[in-house]
């Protein structure tokens, strides 16, 4: 939490949270674990910089020559801006209807309840004080997605593909765990108000067990690994899945002699337990599961209720990890020792618990000579010494973590952003929760996975009630709008646009077609995750619902035209709001491409055939460029606003000081838009008023005061009595420290007794909650759960699984709903690769990431000379690309090449030349002027002699021995970093921070082209101009932390 | 009295909100001058990672003051070494004679506006422990701002009493902390509690 120090109408400078009491009054412990105090960290100390920063957007304007030109921007006024808008938006209507209309994924002000990006008036709806209103408003248009670009693959596999749990918190960590492994977590930097829990927790559970240990596995040392761990395993990026099989591998091999398949006398894993609890572990036979005994049934009858599909011979998780491996007993051999599930498939159909590895090769079980590498390996023993050659560590160190696992429990694991945004983030996030359930780190205190180590806090329950009521809005319904991943944006503009950009000369990465199905030759991967529901539907006029019609068993949506017999419209993206927000051009993978795209579109003329983009922000970042709508908004303390921090209720935060020009808040911004259609549209007459509760123009403020109202006479609030002008000065309620443990879910009482207990109750006890292990089932559900037919999906196990036919079932068949319009066959997504195998299996194998980069960089030759692996994490001197433009904190990731007279770091300070001064601003049109970013760099990339000393790129992380070596560089050199997906220039930071062969180079920095010898090069050092547009394995989301480059040294 | 900073080096995660605190605090805009200077420091072959931030020592005997030819730098009886920028003549006898890269001088830049009673348009200036507020019983800046809990100030001795395993500023165990020239004669107030070690396995080398 941040407080503002005003004097004379200006912020003079920032403090933070040094609360001392909790929200009921007592006392708190400064030095608690869970201490609630926020902290602010050097982005919210600094944010003077950023309100009174020169670059300030200060009035609207309109591109009219091309976008990006920045001498095309011509000055308009409000009124002309919010005319033009609401007619645009009125004729996409018309003519597409709401799927034309999108208002891009953004995080401008992200926990603002009313001025936020996503969940703002402008934003995609959902819960909070005005989400989406004002599109609703406006002919039901607002947007709908699915994931997000921080956690996307997160967000599709989540945990219920296996059961793994995730209950850890700093107490689960500091009283119960034995071990703490950290999967490149940087929450430190990333997650502020959990830095100080994570410090603590792993200090504490180190004073309780001294043996205790904590590891970091990753290829960059973040701040995290630097104050936090005991132990560094240094790895390459892309290959954690490589290195947890090389661990199971090791822990089976002192499981079970592998020359006779006999258990060992002190086995390392619970064999009995896999059999009962872990489903896909070991091969398994079909089985009935009668979901009201428990008893299972593998014979031919199968006379359970719910059937659980095979696992195959050779293809159970355990079948690939040891490869060729065929000297597995029967289940009758070894299952004798009171396993009731063993003793079941003995007796009803006995077979082996694992085969050698039967996954297809161009089509042949067992099959050889595929280009892709992970095929080629899948009868390969995963042995810790084939772990070692892919992710570098060495094997002695496989086999510890190996024991650390198996024998050193409770084990807490954390995964990270980045890991999870690769390409193929799934399988990271699917391996490490196998991992956990192979070894039982499941269902105990102190053992789980999760994203980062969070403080155990309580928030007070009395906080206000806020609330907008939004009258007559059931004119508007809650449409059921497209659903496509919140990624793949891109494509669907392509998708419309067709024919435009192609006319127009665009050198295209890729324009997708709507007409591909599945299985056709030529179609690609890009087509799928929902980019294909983005159609003109047929709706009926009163809901908003899409109607449907039946087809052999299956149900589809109807499109507008379906009962005419007509095709189908595509209404891709025609409008996008973008409120806030930096995805378009610097956020997404692949800025080149979106930057060409933008230029190859016709400019915005109002009509609904040309493609408009508006932008609404507080400076000229690489999006509001490129934009065709510049709209100046107010920052958090320039408005009234509700935040939601992590340590204590949301509470009201009063508009503090007076936005720049013509700036306004996007409360303000949503309901003089609002105004304005209602002229063009005389249907929504009122939509303005009831936007606003009802009342025209009421502010934000005026519903806080709602609620305070209501607070302040209710005797079990903690404002009772309260006045409005002592709760303006403490509107905060800070969360009170919580001791409490970890909630274990009831079937984990079998986790040590299960073989003694009765031998069904694993598996069924639907009275207990949170008896099954919680893993996911198909239904015919609602929205979003976008199946044709889920008859022939198969049924979870209701066990722990590292084996999912459910995941499989669930990538072929999403959108199948949508795509009635496609002939049979052809319908869901696409899963065939390149040589026309599986793109997508059951269990969690490692994806040779050579196979992603083959695909996405158009062919094996070109990774010839792509000598390194770069990921980009997030930096604590930006949020995401926020704060790039503030020159307090980019001194601090900045510099000028070289180093001074003393060897040191020549530290950038370009903080008035970033900050440009009027008199260095390009001239808008109609008069005013902007001052351009950064202009230190020529055109040409050139540094004249006056801007030699302040010129600075963003640093990038090069291994120190490799940049000596490999590529003659001394620290401060500046670089050149390149694939066949873009260049940037950087300067080189040497340090053995780095794995070698990685290079690390931190998201967020502005997009800045150059032509270079023919080139483009961004300058600016933004590190999704390396990133491939192809979207992660299986969710379709952004593998934006997956690049290989190659890197030369840049004379300067 | 010995007026001193601990810290907590096996908390510090390199955030730098004590640094950018403390300018925000001062109005030091971005430039040269940065009382608290922050740094991951990487030592040849050692097998650890040391996140080490530090502004002035305010030393026992300040290398400082006693080079000072203008009598702009003074201790105080709790010793806190301040400096009177209106005496300064930029003389830079200080910047050479601190072990620790202390004292900064501004450029036009990062300092466009001078003072009246300035002799010199950028005069040297320093941390200074905050005085103004501990003379007003407030805990400084850059302790209030650190989300690590990892600074504090107090008296040299009872610090080092309140905190096991913290020691001394040595440059046998700290020699990162030298960053300017190798006096070792001037006694840092400083109290480190130091990282442990660090087990790397696999390629950084």
């Amino acid at each position: 939490m941040t407080r503002a120090e005003v004097s004379k109408g200006r912020i003079q400078r920032f403090l933070t949270d040094e609360n001392n009491y909790t929200s009921d009054g007592t006392y708190i412990d400064p030095e608690s674990r869970n201490f609630p105090q926020t902290r602010s960290c050097a982005r919210c100390r600094s944010y003077k910089y950023r309100l009174y920063h020169p670059g300030r957007l200060l009035y609207p304007m309109k591109q009219t020559v091309k976008r990006g030109d920045l001498s095309g921007f011509k000055r308009i006024t409000w009124e002309q801006a919010l005319e033009g808008i609401a007619k645009k938006h009125k004729a996409v209507l018309d003519k597409y209807g709401v799927d034309g209309i999108y208002s891009i994924y953004a995080w401008g002000a992200a926990t603002g309840q009313f001025q936020g990006a996503s969940g703002g008036p402008l934003g995609a709806g959902g819960a909070g004080g005005a989400g989406g209103a004002a599109l609703r408003y406006m002919g039901g248009a607002q947007s709908s997605y699915f994931g997000s670009y921080s956690t996307h693959q997160y967000r599709y596999f989540g945990v219920k593909y296996t059961g793994a749990d995730e209950n850890v918190n700093v107490n689960s960590v500091a009283k119960h765990a034995n071990n703490v492994v950290f999967w490149g977590d940087n929450t430190p930097s990333t997650v502020n108000p959990s830095s100080y829990g994570n410090i603590r927790a792993i200090e504490d559970m180190k004073k309780r067990n001294p043996a205790a240990q904590a590891y970091y596995v990753g290829p960059e040392f973040s701040d995290g690994g630097v104050v936090m761990a005991d132990n560094w395993i240094v790895s390459k990026p892309f290959t954690d899945p490589a290195l947890i099989a090389g661990m199971i591998y090791h822990m089976l091999e002192n499981t079970f002699d592998l020359t006779t398949g006999q258990i060992k006398s002190e086995p390392w894993l619970d064999v009995n337990y896999l059999d009962t609890m872990v489903y896909g572990f070991f091969d398994s036979p079909e089985y009935g599961l009668n979901d009201t005994s428990g008893e299972i049934d593998a014979s031919p009858s199968h006379a359970g209720d719910r059937v659980v599909p095979a696992v195959p011979a050779g293809r159970s998780y355990c079948s690939w990890i040891l490869g060729n491996n065929d000297s597995a007993q029967t289940y009758s051999a070894l299952g004798a020792s009171g396993n009731y599930t063993a003793a079941r498939f003995a007796a009803d159909a006995d077979m082996k618990r694992w085969a050698p590895c039967s996954y297809e090769v161009k089509g042949v079980s067992g099959g050889a000579g595929s280009d892709y590498l992970t095929k080629q390996d899948y009868r390969t023993p995963k042995t810790p010494e084939w772990a070692s050659a892919i992710t570098g560590v060495p094997v002695e160190t496989i086999k510890k973590l190996a024991e650390v696992y198996a024998l050193n429990g409770p084990v807490t694991s954390t995964w990270s952003g980045g890991q999870q945004k690769q390409a193929d983030g799934i399988a990271n996030l699917f391996a490490l929760q196998s991992l956990h359930v192979v070894t039982k780190n499941v269902g105990k205190k102190g053992a789980g996975v999760i994203w980062h180590i969070t403080p155990s806090v309580i928030k007070d329950s009395g906080a206000l009630k806020i609330k907008v009521d939004h009258p007559d809005v059931a004119r508007f319904p809650n449409m059921e709008k497209a659903l496509a991943s919140c990624t793949a944006w891109h494509t669907v503009i392509k998708m419309a646009f067709a024919k435009e950009l192609a006319d127009n000369g665009y050198i295209a990465k890729y324009i997708p077609n709507y007409q591909k199905g599945t299985d056709t030759t030529d179609s690609v991967y890009w087509d799928d995750g929902g980019t294909k529901t983005f159609i003109k539907w047929k709706r009926n006029p009163d809901t908003g619902a899409i109607e449907t019609y039946s087809d052999g068993g299956d149900t589809f949506y109807k499109w507008d035209g379906y009962d005419e017999g007509l095709p189908p419209v595509v209404s891709g993206i025609r409008l996008m709001y973008n409120t806030g927000g930096n995805i378009f051009i610097n956020q997404h993978e692949n800025s080149n491409d979106s930057k060409e795209m933008l230029e190859y579109l016709n400019l915005d003329d109002g009509s609904a055939d040309t493609f408009c983009l508006v932008s609404f922000d507080n400076f000229m970042s690489p999006t509001v460029r490129w934009s065709d709508y510049v709209l100046p908004a107010a920052t958090s303390w320039e408005q009234q606003d509700i935040m939601a921090p992590t340590n204590g209720t949301d509470f009201y935060i009063p508009q503090v000081i007076t936005p720049p020009g013509e700036s306004k808040p996007t409360w303000d911004f949503a309901n003089e838009l609002l105004k304005t259609y209602e002229k063009v549209d005389p249907s929504a007459s009122g939509a303005a008023r009831d936007f606003t509760g009802g009342v025209a123009d009421k502010p934000v403020e005026a519903f806080v005061r709602d609620a305070f109202r209501e607070a302040c006479a209710t005797p079990e609030s903690p404002f009772y009595g309260m006045k409005w002008e002592e709760f303006i000065q403490k509107p905060f309620l800070p969360a009170k420290a919580d001791d409490y443990t970890v909630p274990v879910p009831a079937r984990m009482a079998f986790m040590d007794n299960y073989i003694s207990a009765d031998k069904t109750l694993p598996f069924v006890k639907p009275a207990v909650e949170g008896y099954y292990a919680d893993t996911n089932e198909i239904t015919d559900g609602g929205y979003g759960n976008e199946f044709s037919n889920t008859d022939g999906a198969p049924k979870s196990p209701r066990r722990f699984q590292t084996y999912s036919p459910v995941l499989v079932w669930q990538y072929e068949n999403k959108f199948s709903k949508w795509h009635g319009y496609l002939q049979s066959g052809q319908r869901g997504q696409r899963h065939k690769d390149i040589e026309g195998d599986r793109f997508v299996i059951e269990i969690p194998v490692y994806y040779a990431y050579q196979d992603y980069f083959m695909e996405a960089y158009g062919g094996k030759d070109n990774l010839n000379d792509l000598s390194f692996l770069l990921t980009t994490t997030h930096d604590r001197y930006r949020s995401h690309s926020s704060m790039a433009e503030n020159p307090m904190l980019r001194e601090l990731t900045h510099r000028v090449p070289g180093r001074d007279a003393k060897g040191n770091y020549r530290q950038a300070n370009d903080y008035n030349d970033y900050s440009m001064p009027p008199s260095q601003a390009f001239a808008v049109n109609e008069g005013g002027v902007i001052p351009e970013l950064n202009r230190t760099i020529g055109e040409g990339g050139e540094v004249t002699a006056e801007n030699k000393d302040i010129a600075s790129y963003s640093e990038i992380w090069i291994n120190d021995t490799d940049g000596r070596e490999l590529i003659g560089l001394e620290d401060g050199d500046l670089v050149q970093v390149e694939n066949p997906i873009g260049a940037v220039r950087c300067v080189a930071r040497l340090t053995k921070r780095c794995a070698r062969g990685f290079v690390g180079l931190h998201q967020g920095c502005w997009y800045d082209p150059r032509t270079i010898d023919g080139k483009l090069v961004d300058v600016g050092g933004n590190c999704n101009t390396l990133m491939a547009s192809q979207p992660s394995r299986i969710d379709h989301g952004n593998g934006q932390q997956s690049a290989m480059v190659k890197i030369t040294k840049v004379n300067y | 009295m010995r007026m001193a900073f601990y810290f907590d080096q096996s908390r510090c995660m390199g955030c730098n909100s004590c640094t950018v605190a403390c300018k925000d605090w001062y109005n030091v805009n971005p430039g040269p001058v940065r009382y608290r200077k922050h740094n991951t420091y990487e030592t040849d072959g050692a097998g650890a990672f040391y996140s080490f931030v530090m502004s002035c020592n305010h030393c026992e005997n300040p290398a400082c003051m006693a080079a000072c030819g203008a009598g702009a730098i003074t201790k105080r009886s709790d010793g806190i070494v301040t400096v009177d920028r209106s005496k300064c003549q930029d003389l830079r006898s200080c910047i050479t004679a601190c072990p620790f890269s202390e004292p900064g001088i501004a450029d036009d830049k990062q300092e466009p506006l001078s003072q009246d009673t300035w002799k010199v348009s950028h005069p040297m200036q320093k941390c200074n422990m905050c005085v103004e507020l501990q003379d007003k019983g407030e805990l400084p800046i850059c302790v209030r701002a650190c989300p690590a809990h990892a600074i504090e100030v107090g008296d040299y001795d009872e610090l080092m009493r309140n905190h096991p395993g913290a020691e001394a500023l040595t440059i046998d165990k700290y020699p990162y902390a030298w960053t300017n020239n190798g006096d070792t004669s001037t006694g840092p107030s400083l109290i480190v509690k130091p990282r442990k070690s660090l087990t790397i396995s696999g390629p950084n080398k």
